[in-house]
This record gives C-alpha cells, sequence and structure tokens, in this order.
C-alpha cells in the first residue's frame, strides 16, 4: 500500500475529528449560540413535535415552546384558510438526524434536564449529526472518486472539496442547515446508483429508494437532480434502448424503488394535507416564489455578495473538468449536463438569490459531488503535464483563501450576506474586526 | 489474539461509557446552564434577561425558597395580564399573573418530598404568551435562593 493509499484511507476520519473539533471549539468559544438556530430551528421543530409532543400538527410545540407563536425568523406560519401550522422547510433533516435527537433526549432525562427538545444536549448532540454527515457523505464520495481515478488525484479532490469550499462550514459552524445533509445524500446517489444498473438486488433497490426520498425530503426542489440518478449511464440511444429494456426485466426492483422513495416521503406529504388540506403545495406559500423570468445567474456565480466561484474559486478546476468528463467518466455526462443546468436556473430564480445569511452560496454545497467528479477529471488531465505544478499551488492557495475567509466568517469579519465589492476589499485577510 | 483485542475494545468502551454516565447523572456544573434565556441586560439598576416561551434554571437542592423577579411588557393597556407557570422538576409549584409592566416577585417554596438525591433541582418557567418578532416571553431578574 503506497503513501496515497494510506493517507486516502485515514482522510475520512481525519475530517471526522477535525470537524468534531471545529464544532466544540465554536460553541465553546461562543462564536455562535444556540447550534440550531435560524432555519436549523424549523428543521428540528419535528423532532420534539414527534417525541416529546407526541402531536404532529407543531401545535402543543408550539405552546411550550414559544408561548403559541413560533418566532418571526423561523419561517413557520399559519396556513390560510386552515389556520395551522405550516413548516417552509421539510422533515428530511429531521429524520436523519433523529438518532441524535433520541441519544440527548434519553441524556436529558438521565440528567434532569429541560426535556423541551432545546435545552443544552438537544442543542450540542442533535446538531452534531451535521459533523456525521460531513464524514459519510466523503466516504460515499471517496467510494464514487475511486471507482474512476487514482488515489491521488482522488485525495487532491476530496482536500480541495472538504476545505476549499463551504462544505467544512456546512458540516461545522451552520451544521443544522440541511446542506451538508444533502451534500451526503447526493454522494450516496452517485455511489448506489451504478451499484443498482450492475446489479438490482432487493438490498440496492431499498438503498436508492431510501436514497432518493430522502433526497426529495431534505429539499423539495433537489428532486429535479433526481434526473441524474435517472439518466446514469445513458450515453447515446442504444444506451437509452438498454436502459428501457433494463427496466422492463427489472421492473418488480424498479417498482421497489419508487415505492421505498414514496413510503418515505408520505409523512411528509400527510403533514401538508392536515396543515392545508392539500397533498400537494408550495411550502413556502407567500414567503418566497421563484421568478423563472429574471434568473440571477451571473449573480449567483460570481457577484461578491455570494458568487459561488467567487466564493469558492477551486470549483473553476471543476467547471475546467466538465469538459473532460467525456473521456473520464462518459456515464454521467448527460445526467450532468441535464441536472447541473437546471438546478442553476432554479436556485438563480429563487427570489432571495443569496439564499438569505451564508457562508458562500450555500445552494451549492449540496451539489457538490457533481463539482468533485468534474474537478477529478481536471486532475487526472492535468497530471504529469507541465501545468501540474502551477494546478498544485492554484489549488493549495485557493483552499488556503477559503479556509481563511471561513475563519472570518465565524469571526464576524465577512457578513452574512450582501457583501458588496468595496468591503470584500476592506476586509481581506484582516482577522481584527 | 485480535479476538482478544476487539474484546478489550468493547469492554474499554462500555467501562467508558457506563463511567460517563454515572458522571452525567449529576454533574456539579449543572447548577450552571440554563436554557430559554437572552444574554443578560441592564435597565437601570436592574439586570434582567429575557425568556423566551419556556425557560430553565437549576438551584441546589438544599434551596427551601426560591423568589423569581418577572416582568411582562404589553402593547396596550387592554391586554389581559401573562401568566407563567413555575415548575420545580416537572411538577407544577407556583402560577403568577403578571397584570402591568412593574416587577413581580415569584416565591417558589421548595418542598422537601419534590427534592430528589441530586445537587441540583430544576425550575421551568412556562410564559403563556410571547413578544414581539423575536418570541420573547417575560423578563427575569436575578434569582435568589433561602
Amino acid at each position: 500500500m503506497s503513501a496515497i493509499d494510506r493517507l486516502l484511507d485515514r482522510f475520512v476520519p481525519f475530517v471526522a475529528v477535525t470537524a468534531l473539533f471545529a464544532y466544540v471549539t465554536v460553541y465553546a468559544w461562543g462564536m455562535a449560540w444556540p447550534p440550531i438556530r435560524s432555519d436549523g430551528f424549523s428543521y428540528h421543530v419535528y423532532l420534539p413535535s414527534w417525541f416529546i409532543y407526541h402531536d404532529p400538527t407543531l401545535e402543543a410545540l408550539s405552546r411550550d415552546c414559544c408561548g403559541g407563536r413560533f418566532p418571526q425568523f423561523s419561517g413557520i406560519y399559519r396556513w390560510p384558510g386552515t389556520g395551522r401550522w405550516m413548516n417552509p422547510h421539510p422533515m428530511g433533516v429531521a429524520v436523519l438526524s433523529m438518532p441524535f435527537f433520541l441519544v440527548a433526549h434519553a441524556l436529558t432525562r438521565w440528567s434532569n434536564l429541560s426535556p423541551d427538545g432545546f435545552s443544552l444536549y438537544y442543542q450540542l448532540v442533535t446538531a452534531a449529526a451535521g459533523v456525521f454527515y460531513l464524514a459519510l457523505g466523503l466516504w460515499f464520495l471517496r467510494g464514487v472518486l475511486r471507482r474512476r481515478f487514482s488515489p491521488g488525484v482522488t485525495l487532491a479532490t476530496l482536500v480541495a472539496i472538504t476545505w476549499g469550499t463551504n462544505l467544512f462550514h456546512y458540516g461545522t459552524f451552520d451544521s443544522f442547515f440541511s446542506h451538508v445533509f444533502s451534500f451526503c445524500l447526493f454522494a450516496a446517489i452517485l455511489f448506489v446508483t451504478p451499484l443498482w444498473l450492475e446489479s438490482p438486488t432487493l438490498g440496492r433497490s431499498v438503498a436508492v429508494g431510501t436514497v432518493a426520498g430522502l433526497v426529495v425530503l431534505t429539499r423539495h426542489s433537489n428532486a429535479v437532480l433526481l434526473a441524474f440518478a435517472a439518466l446514469y449511464g445513458i450515453t447515446g440511444v442504444s444506451e437509452l434502448r438498454g436502459r428501457v429494456a433494463f427496466l422492463r426485466a427489472h421492473w418488480h426492483k424498479a417498482l421497489l424503488v419508487g415505492a421505498t422513495a414514496g413510503l418515505l416521503v408520505l409523512p411528509q406529504l400527510v403533514m401538508y394535507r392536515l396543515a392545508t388540506g392539500q397533498w400537494i403545495v408550495s411550502p413556502y406559500g407567500s414567503l418566497g416564489w421563484f421568478d423563472f423570468g429574471s434568473p440571477r445567474i451571473l449573480q449567483v456565480l460570481f457577484s461578491p455578495q455570494k458568487g459561488l466561484l467567487f466564493w469558492s474559486p477551486v470549483l473553476l478546476f471543476s467547471v475546467a473538468g466538465f469538459a473532460y468528463l467525456p473521456r473520464a467518466m462518459p456515464e454521467i455526462v448527460l445526467p450532468l449536463a441535464i441536472a447541473l443546468p437546471l438546478d442553476l436556473y432554479l436556485i438563480a430564480s429563487w427570489r432571495d438569490w443569496q439564499f438569505g445569511g451564508s457562508y458562500g452560496h450555500r445552494a451549492f454545497t449540496d451539489l457538490l459531488p457533481l463539482f468533485a467528479v468534474g474537478m477529478s477529471a481536471f486532475f487526472s488531465r492535468v497530471r504529469g503535464t507541465r501545468l501540474a505544478p502551477a494546478v498544485g499551488i492554484a489549488v493549495t492557495l485557493a483552499v488556503a483563501l477559503s479556509i481563511a475567509q471561513m475563519l472570518q466568517y465565524w469571526l464576524g469579519i465577512i457578513p452574512f450576506s450582501d457583501t458588496t465589492w468595496d468591503l470584500y476589499r476592506s476586509i481581506f485577510l484582516r482577522f481584527n474586526r | 489474539m485480535k479476538h482478544a483485542s476487539s474484546s478489550t475494545i468493547v469492554l474499554s468502551l462500555a467501562v467508558a461509557v457506563g463511567a460517563t454516565l454515572i458522571y452525567l447523572r449529576d454533574p456539579a456544573w449543572l447548577i450552571d446552564v440554563s436554557s430559554g434565556f437572552g444574554h443578560w441586560q441592564q435597565d437601570g439598576n436592574t439586570r434582567f434577561r429575557w425568556t423566551k416561551g419556556r425557560a430553565s434554571f437549576f438551584v441546589p437542592a438544599e434551596t427551601k425558597l426560591v423568589r423569581v423577579p418577572l416582568r411582562a411588557r404589553f402593547r396596550t393597556t387592554s391586554e389581559p395580564p401573562v401568566l407563567v407557570r413555575i415548575d420545580v422538576d416537572d411538577a407544577a409549584a407556583s402560577l403568577v399573573a403578571l397584570g402591568d409592566e412593574r416587577w413581580t416577585e415569584a416565591v417558589v417554596r421548595m418542598e422537601p418530598s419534590r427534592r430528589r438525591p441530586r445537587h441540583v433541582v430544576r425550575l421551568d418557567l412556562h410564559v403563556d404568551r410571547t413578544w414581539g418578532d423575536r418570541g420573547l416571553g417575560v423578563q427575569v431578574g436575578v434569582v435568589t435562593v433561602e
């Protein structure tokens, strides 16, 4: 086993330990509190509602935690017409962090802390789920990349994606937003889809269905990315015919995938039905909407406010690498060519295209497994060429810059939103307020 | 050999978990833990914290009497009183109605039968409605115990 192989084997445990250390440091140093805050509050409320108040309508919880009405920042509002609570944030994060919540609840009872869903252990243990899903997502991604790329390329990509983007931030500082959970689920989709296509066993069918259901349950708009799984491996008309024949031959397994996903999404639909009287609704109601007529494509990609490539310049190598995918990983070219622009259009069309407060553009954190594949293709291409040293230096600088800016954000130097070019220049690499 | 080392790891983990649980049953630092409160603020000579709809804190187990200064805020004079229920270790102990914006002292007598074999007792404040966009409950001054 080479030194690179050994480093690659230890990469995920290393990230888990450093993320846990960062998570503890953030709260021990009082950089932020509580861990379950902002959007995280609304993702979390399902758990105390189910397990402590035994009332999925959120009514009992609202009375006990919040004097009968949820705080405005939560976005939870009474649906016009029925007067019932409507949570704009779906229940996927709550489902995924349930084991952590149950441990926190047991510890709370054991230590006689307030069993209200928001006291000390609920905050610290439940929000640590983000650290776990960061590590699990990287484990899936490592498996995906190793199928096609060398250990060195895989390791370089994992380092650049973890610390050259806002991924580490969403696994630690803002660990209870949905993004690191979605990142993990996309990496899992990339991991299990080829396995299912290779041999659609019962277990793999349930696994694909579970991941697909959780993708929708965690962030509804990410359903468009399931097209990625459906189109995986199709590179031309003959493969399309082959896929149709495959699905005909294994229709009962395909049905099992759909049924598993549907079963997971069903509780969410039941909640919508209870709250609004309808099965399918826009949970944001009047709080948010898409403006499909004027998508802010340039702003979400390049602006100092939240531009993806402005705040995570290392992803420029991913974009360059997409050009090399037809040779490096042809099976994902078509799904990527459809899913990525579609999701970019959705993100850029959201009324608040900055997605509120965040480090970098948080909507793209979900898609980082796709960017990782492009980055690996680029690294593979330049490996051993005269360009390699320059690319290595550029990647190192981009990662270092991203880490520095993440720390600036944690220290409150970079604002939550609306960063202008002038402001950015005035605080560039400054660590005192 | 491998079997033996696995057993050692499992046994070590079990001992560590057991020891942690014993420690967490009644740790000394619980007395400093509170939840559901904002930061301390100063109003003249009075220090206070806003609660949310529910807030909790601990007092020493040998406490016989707890005095909790409370103040509600109102948008209009026609609003009904704000009700604050105080529970001691999840049992209702006191109900206070705050009809105006003056400070009111809630006195909670700690019944010996309610005390548990721990170093601390938990008090929870339940406010019947919240105030403003941030969901604030009532102001709580410095709690004193006897």
